[in-house]
């Protein structure tokens, strides 16, 4: 990197030692559908844009240390919850998040049914004991980033189409407004009217629906919002007015239908 | 006599975005004594970068003025307290201007944290609104010892949420004073240098980063110094590891 002004090479004031793992960390949550719709050209979409952004992200000297990536794909194999590539066990005793420095993703597979309520509800659990765990260790974190990325309509195990998400609604709402993470939630493929409903109830304000499947964009300003969130900061209110949506230009460059 | 220098770059995440830096430092040596101050700018708030000049400007005056005023050189309360009239001062002056320009109920948009110290007749007195924070280099019979004077505190439930001067929980500033003839440096920061000048205990700043604080003051005990490595170590991987917000810091010391 140049730095104008001041010169690239030179001298610098020698090997300094700094404290490990001190450093801000951000929680980002992909929540991702991988349910039988996405059979086909849609997932080898996803698959190609996540090794893509994740190999960005792994050469961002900041964000590979600041980014901690967790995956729970609700679809192919029921609800799983991913740590890195491989499928995460409780077993571990550690949290599913990964530096984005170790982040590669799996090679994910499309089938089964859209258990999007399940999946929601397992991602924020972890996002809620991994900030505790954050928090236990006197580590500083930014607000957990939680991204939802589906096709469908939510369903039981069976395939049939279940209400059962409006039980996700006053926690999603409640998590917002006392700041214990920021949600977005994308719709992408075809979705319908009420996939749609769904979504807008989940989290108004705070969705879009897109026509196709653009993840390699998506994900590139997925990106972007982390860098927005990175170079923020929060303030005590009063004297204040509300702090931007750090997706604003998300929403502003992919309007729906585009 | 005291040598001041500042340092002040956009942090890693605003260089990659072409975000100005909204830090801002200012200095003023008056005699033996000297007044320094650093301000840092709310990234979500539109004006900020302003906010921080403002203030640091507001700040050498309101301050400078305070040493030049005629009277007795005061004590470690004496001192404390006129730092405490000073703050009113600056953020009376600062609310005034930033609702000047950027309209009524919009002081807010310059919303910025600040550091302040002043040090003179042996006395170093510290003004302190937000998450900045002093570190100091003292001779003694064991050398040269390093102390964090104003512990930042962070609030709320993320670690970058913190107070403004244009909070209305900030009409009154936390002020310290220490008497210490044996100050050979003093080294003021806004919060992006924390994880690096810093050393942490169950994450939090609790002491100094002797080696990080060490090298800057040493480098600059040196008369004419290059200032450019303390730069380049500012923007060094080892630093934007650890954070991607602006880097400012003023560093004085004895000539």
């Amino acid at each position: 990197m140049a730095f104008p002004g001041f010169g690239a090479e030179g001298e610098d004031l020698g090997e300094i030692s700094y404290e490990a793992g001190i450093g801000q960390r951000l929680p980002l949550m992909l929540c991702l559908d991988t349910s039988g719709s996405m059979k086909g050209a849609p997932i080898a979409a996803l698959n190609e844009a996540l090794a893509g952004w994740s190999a960005e992200l792994r050469y961002d000297v900041q964000l590979k240390t600041t980014v901690q990536v967790a995956m729970v794909t609700f679809g192919h194999g029921g609800v799983q919850v991913w740590q890195g590539r491989e499928p995460w066990s409780s077993a571990s005793g550690a949290a599913p998040f990964v530096p984005a420095s170790e982040f590669y993703p799996p090679q994910l597979a499309a089938g089964g049914v859209t258990l999007l309520t399940e999946a929601l509800e397992l991602a924020l659990r972890h996002v809620y004991a991994y900030k505790g765990w954050l928090k236990g260790h006197g580590y500083t974190y930014y607000r957990p980033l939680v991204f939802l990325l589906t096709d469908g309509i939510p369903t039981d195990a069976n395939g049939r189409e279940s209400a059962s998400w409006q039980r996700l609604v006053p926690d999603l709402a409640a998590g917002r407004r006392d700041n214990g993470f920021e949600f977005y939630a994308i719709g992408v493929g075809n979705l319908t009217p009420q996939g749609e409903q769904v979504l807008s109830t989940l989290v108004p304000g705070g969705f879009r629906i897109l026509g196709g499947f653009p993840f390699r964009s998506l994900l590139r300003l997925l990106s972007a919002t982390i860098e927005k969130v990175v170079e923020g900061s929060g303030e005590a209110p009063l004297l204040t007015q509300p702090v931007a949506d750090p997706f604003e230009d998300f929403f502003r460059q992919r309007p729906a239908g585009e | 006599m005291w040598r001041v220098r500042g340092f002040s770059v956009q942090g890693y995440a605003h260089l990659t975005e072409g975000i100005p830096c909204q830090d801002a430092y200012r200095q003023a040596v008056v005699g033996s004594s000297a007044v320094l101050a650093v301000a840092d700018g709310a990234g979500s708030r539109s004006r900020s970068a302003e906010g921080a000049a403002l203030l640091v400007t507001i700040t050498t005056e309101v301050l400078t003025g305070m040493l030049n005023a005629p009277g007795e050189p005061p004590d470690g309360r004496l001192l404390e307290r006129r730092l405490g009239q000073a703050y009113e001062r600056i953020r009376g002056q600062f609310l005034k201007q930033a609702t000047l320009l950027a309209g009524e109920g919009r002081a807010g948009d310059f919303a910025a944290t600040l550091v302040a110290a002043v040090v003179t007749n042996g006395l170093l007195g510290i003004i302190q609104v937000g998450d900045g924070f002093v570190v100091v280099r003292a001779a003694g019979r064991q050398g040269m010892t390093y102390h964090l004077l104003s512990r930042p505190e962070v609030s709320g439930q993320h670690s970058n949420e913190t107070l403004f001067v244009t909070s209305a929980a900030a009409e009154k500033a936390e002020t310290i004073s220490v008497a210490d003839p044996g100050i050979t440096g003093i080294l003021l920061s806004t919060d992006g240098l924390m994880p690096a000048a810093l050393a942490y205990e169950q994450g939090r700043p609790e002491t100094v980063n002797e080696d990080f604080v060490q090298r800057v003051l040493g480098h600059l005990d040196k008369d004419g110094s290059d200032p450019r490595p303390i730069l380049r170590t500012m923007l060094s991987d080892g630093v934007v590891q650890l954070t991607g917000d602006d880097l400012t810091m003023l560093a004085a010391v004895r000539a």
